[in-house]
């Protein structure tokens, strides 16, 4: 195997592990405090909250967004037939001797 | 320099709750992650807060041009009053007083002149703010920082010529503008001297107005310095 594919399949096993509901909520936390951070800028602009909202609060925006972006490379990387809140890997990368089901489906 | 006005700041406000509203909705009311949640979210985490953030940026660059947050450091106070004050004479209240500088006249004057004027204030602007907090100026006296705090480099005569053209007759026909002419052109005189124009700030020049008032090195306040 080589190092390319190594991380490949380290990246898929990363991404299956878990749960794409959890990480698309944690990106919405994640935004309501980047634009916690825009929103005070306008209310007080004072120098400190202006090159906060200017920095900081960018950064958490593009970190929430790239959180979202990341959920829907795992939902796509799972596959239609995994549900997106269900952990662990979907029904084509499971183990057939494994008798857990892991599918998650209500 | 920006005149975005106040709509930017409503457009960045209204934007930022229709996010939250988005983003809320998702965390209390937990839909099923379908197509059309996940659109949703696409909006309440990309696009929206995206305009959040670009107006948010252009509102607080317009405000970093405003006296109120030039004012907004303690250091700044008496250049502040003096320039808001309707009886003074200085050159920073006399052009303040006229409509052409407005709510703006501190980065009016102060701005860099030049294509990349405006960046190059910004960055001079963020050296202001270190110094405020990080610098030791944010624990300085009022009497202090009028005495220690100068201007960062000499003021140049460019920025008074972006108004007052030096190709002009009348100008050019004011005999002490003929003789500095080449001095003022290499800023090694400034139309801010005494005797000249005046300082822009006079009281921050020593008690008699005259740049009498030394820094704590002991150097006596740049001769530049309006």
């Amino acid at each position: 195997m080589t190092l390319s594919e190594r991380a490949r399949s380290l990246a898929i096993k990363r991404l299956r592990k878990y749960s794409v509901i959890n990480l698309v909520r944690v990106a919405c936390w994640v935004a309501l405090v980047g634009l916690a951070v825009m929103v005070a800028s306008i209310l007080n602009p004072a120098p400190l909250t202006v090159i906060f909202a200017m920095s900081v609060g960018q950064v958490i925006g593009i970190v929430a967004f790239l959180c979202y972006l990341l959920s829907i490379l795992m939902d796509i990387v799972r596959g239609s037939d995994h549900a997106p809140d269900a952990p662990g890997p979907a029904k084509q990368f499971r183990d057939p001797e494994s008798p857990r089901d892991a599918t998650g489906s209500p | 320099m920006p005149h975005a006005g106040p709509w930017l700041g409503y457009l960045s406000l209204a934007s930022a709750l229709v996010a939250a509203a988005i983003l809320l909705h998702f965390l209390l009311k937990r839909p099923k992650l379908d197509l059309r949640a996940k659109l949703m979210l696409l909006l309440g985490l990309g696009v929206f807060p995206t305009i959040t953030a670009a107006t948010s940026t252009v509102a607080g660059m317009e405000v970093t041009t405003h006296r109120t947050f030039c004012g907004s450091c303690h250091t700044m106070d008496d250049h502040f009053e003096n320039a808001t004050n309707p009886d003074a004479q200085s050159l920073a209240a006399r052009h303040t007083r006229n409509p052409f500088f407005g709510e703006e006249s501190c980065y009016v004057c102060h701005a860099d002149y030049g294509m990349f004027g405006y960046a190059l204030t910004k960055m001079g602007g963020m050296k202001h703010v270190y110094y405020y907090y990080l610098g030791g100026y944010r624990q300085m006296s009022k009497e202090e920082s009028r005495r220690d705090v100068h201007i960062a480099k000499p003021y140049d005569n460019r920025n008074c010529r972006q108004c007052h053209t030096t190709t002009a007759h009348v100008w050019r026909s004011v005999p002490d503008h003929q003789a500095s002419a080449a001095q003022l052109a290499s800023n090694r005189m400034s139309c801010a001297s005494p005797g000249c124009h005046g300082y822009a700030h006079p009281f921050s020049k020593g008690p008699d107005g005259l740049g009498a008032a030394t820094s704590a090195s002991g150097h006596p306040a740049a001769e530049h310095a309006p």
